[in-house]
């Protein structure tokens, strides 16, 4: 089958699908007149036959019949094996011969057999992953690797449910395949983690924590419970930092460092932000002495994602955002929790506190460093120790994340009623006017907020966090 | 995703017919044939069965051992031979799915058969009925076992 032959014959490999790789081979292939009709059905009943010999199996020869569903299964698995033989070919031409030589059964127990030595290799390379990991509290990636990968190795079965990723992976990688399937899907996530650790090795874990720790205070979140990518964050701060000419290692930056940057980078095009963004990668690369080439590839394509977020970040002077600066001295936040409500005495000595302050910045200092839960905060609202303006100092003080949090309480009706066009302006300006100060003084502050602002916390209102809490 | 229909070849009819035939040496002694018409309308029920049950099967074991187990049921006889077994094979497929598959091809069709004489006196409808209820209790009480062992 020369490829002049091929070429005339009109084979196209672009219409063969690696997911589905068997069939839309054999598809093509009779398209092009590679294979006839009835060399197609021969096959096809070849699979059946090894179908047949499954179910039998499956029901340990107890039952000739099982249910669609888990024959579908049963086939996807068969398939997911053989199409594990079919990749391992250079060519799709060299597979098809080799798949009409060999017979479906042959090819299904050689695939059969290289899919459980992937799982062998899998674990070694797990191992490797584990030797390799990052010490963090962040509880994705620790979870991940205590429990989910090893439930993956416990439960993953290669005879029946070989096409399954039958893991409860949380940790998301910078650049995770999510089509893969199978022991072919972990064996990529376990390859691309090693990688990611191997990068992060390359920097202290205080370091690491330290800028964790202030992407936890620009988002306003507690870190370690957000599905973040340790490696992205990482990769995105060190190159920054090479672009202010510091070295790569240094995760370190400035709010003012931040600014400079910005204020450089806004003078350029977008081609050249691609090109000062690609040139910054390799120096980050050549900094840190990687020299594998899988790596090398990975770091640049995880790299080069960053670019339409820079774009846009300095278009949109949110720079600060994505190039995380050490917040020196953060204020006081809140952090909404349940679970963590003031006993009834340190809450009444805060409304006496609060009563005895005249000075509104003061008062609202008070509750933001003191009260840690939603209801507490509520009742400070109803308490009645806040007065006029003072409402709005403290609002003032509040984040999005907050505001989104009080605004789903006094727009709760609304967020059910209209769950799939909420528009959070237009549920403010029919807000009647409530027998309950705090109300009303949260629906003038709301309202007069900027639109950017009012569409930050429309967004916040309408995700699945915002839901849960 | 692979459709599983793409796979599934029709039994050829002749040969379905000549394994239902070939059950007639055991039944004769009990007095009763199947003709190739009676065949086929079982292979008809069988394939109807299926596709309302939503279950693929790989051979027709099945048919033939419903066959050589109900042949010897005193409620049996030749006049309603055919017409029975075109019930019992619906009811088989249909007892398999609401026990969940855990039970054996072999075994279901025993209980069936035990069920259906001694507790049912011939009734299809009550076999399907009432004894399927309490089936599908005993083996969410994990008495299966004993069902076994009873028998």
């Amino acid at each position: 089958m020369g490829n002049s032959l091929v070429s005339q014959l009109g084979f196209n490999p672009q219409n063969i699908d690696t997911n589905d790789y068997l069939l839309t081979l054999l598809d093509e292939a009779l398209r092009a007149g590679l294979i006839s009709e009835s060399t197609l059905q021969e096959l096809q009943i070849q699979i059946m036959e090894i179908l047949k010999d499954q179910i039998i199996r499956y029901t340990r020869g107890k039952s000739s019949s099982i249910p669609v569903e888990a024959a579908q299964n049963l086939l996807q698995s068969i398939l997911f094996c053989m199409d594990t033989f079919c990749l391992g070919f250079p060519t799709p031409i060299t597979c098809l011969s080799e798949l009409l030589e060999r017979g479906m059964k042959e090819v299904y127990r050689e695939g059969l057999a290289l899919v459980k030595s992937k799982v062998n290799e899998a674990k070694k390379l797990f191992a490797e992953v584990r030797s390799t990991r990052i010490q963090t509290s962040l509880i994705a990636y620790n979870s991940t690797l205590n429990e989910a990968i090893p439930d993956f190795f416990k439960n993953y079965d290669a005879n029946f449910n070989a096409h399954d990723t039958a893991a409860g992976i949380d940790y998301p990688l910078a650049g995770d395949d999510v089509n893969a399937r199978g022991v072919e899907y972990i064996q990529q996530y376990l390859q691309k983690m090693k990688m990611e650790n191997m990068f992060c090795r390359r920097f202290s874990r205080k370091e690491i924590d330290r800028l964790l720790e202030n992407y936890g205070r620009v988002y306003r979140i507690r870190y370690p419970e957000f599905l973040i990518n340790i490696f992205e964050i990482v990769l995105t701060n060190a190159i920054f930092s090479v672009m202010l000419g510091e070295k790569a290692t240094s995760l370190t930056l400035r709010k003012n460092q931040v600014v400079l940057l910005r204020e450089r980078l806004s003078g350029l095009e977008v081609s050249e932000m691609g090109s000062l963004l690609r040139s910054t990668i390799d120096r980050v690369i050549e900094e840190l002495g990687i020299r594998d080439q899988d790596m090398i590839v990975y770091i640049f394509r995880c790299g080069e994602n960053l670019l339409p977020r820079l774009i846009n970040a300095v278009q949109q002077e949110t720079l600060q955002r994505l190039a995380i600066p050490v917040m020196d001295d953060p204020e006081p936040e809140i952090l909404f929790e349940f679970g963590e409500s003031m006993n009834d005495e340190d809450f009444r000595r805060l409304v006496e506190d609060l009563l005895a302050c005249a000075d509104p910045a003061e008062k609202a200092r008070m509750i933001m460093s003191r009260i840690r839960s939603l209801v507490d905060f509520i009742d400070i609202l109803k308490a009645d120790c806040l007065f006029g303006d003072e409402y709005r100092v403290l609002f003032e003080r509040l984040g999005d994340m907050e505001l989104s949090i009080l605004a789903r309480v006094i727009l709760v009706d609304e967020l059910r009623d209209q769950s799939d066009e909420f528009s959070f302006a237009k549920a403010l300006s029919l807000i009647q006017i409530s027998d309950t100060v705090w109300v009303n003084q949260l629906s003038v502050f709301l309202q007069q907020l900027s639109h950017d602002r009012q569409q930050a916390i429309e967004d916040l209102l309408k995700t699945e966090t915002g839901m849960v809490i | 995703m692979a459709d599983i229909s793409r796979f599934i070849m029709p039994i050829s009819r002749e040969n379905a017919i000549s394994i239902i035939i070939s059950t007639n040496k055991l039944s004769q002694k009990h007095g009763m044939v199947l003709t190739e018409k009676d065949a086929l309308q079982i292979i008809d029920a069988r394939n109807k069965a299926l596709k309302t049950t939503g279950r693929i099967e790989v051979d027709l074991r099945v048919i033939n051992e419903i066959i050589r187990t109900f042949c010897k049921s005193p409620y049996i006889n030749q006049a309603n031979y055919a017409d029975m077994t075109c019930e019992l094979v619906e009811a088989f497929y249909y007892m398999k799915n609401e026990t969940g598959d855990k039970i054996g091809d072999d075994d279901l069709i025993h209980i069936m058969r035990d069920y259906f004489d001694n507790r049912c006196f011939g009734s299809i409808e009550l076999l399907t009925g009432r004894e399927l209820e309490k089936l599908v209790d005993e083996i969410r009480f994990a008495c299966y076992n004993d069902i076994l062992d009873d028998r």
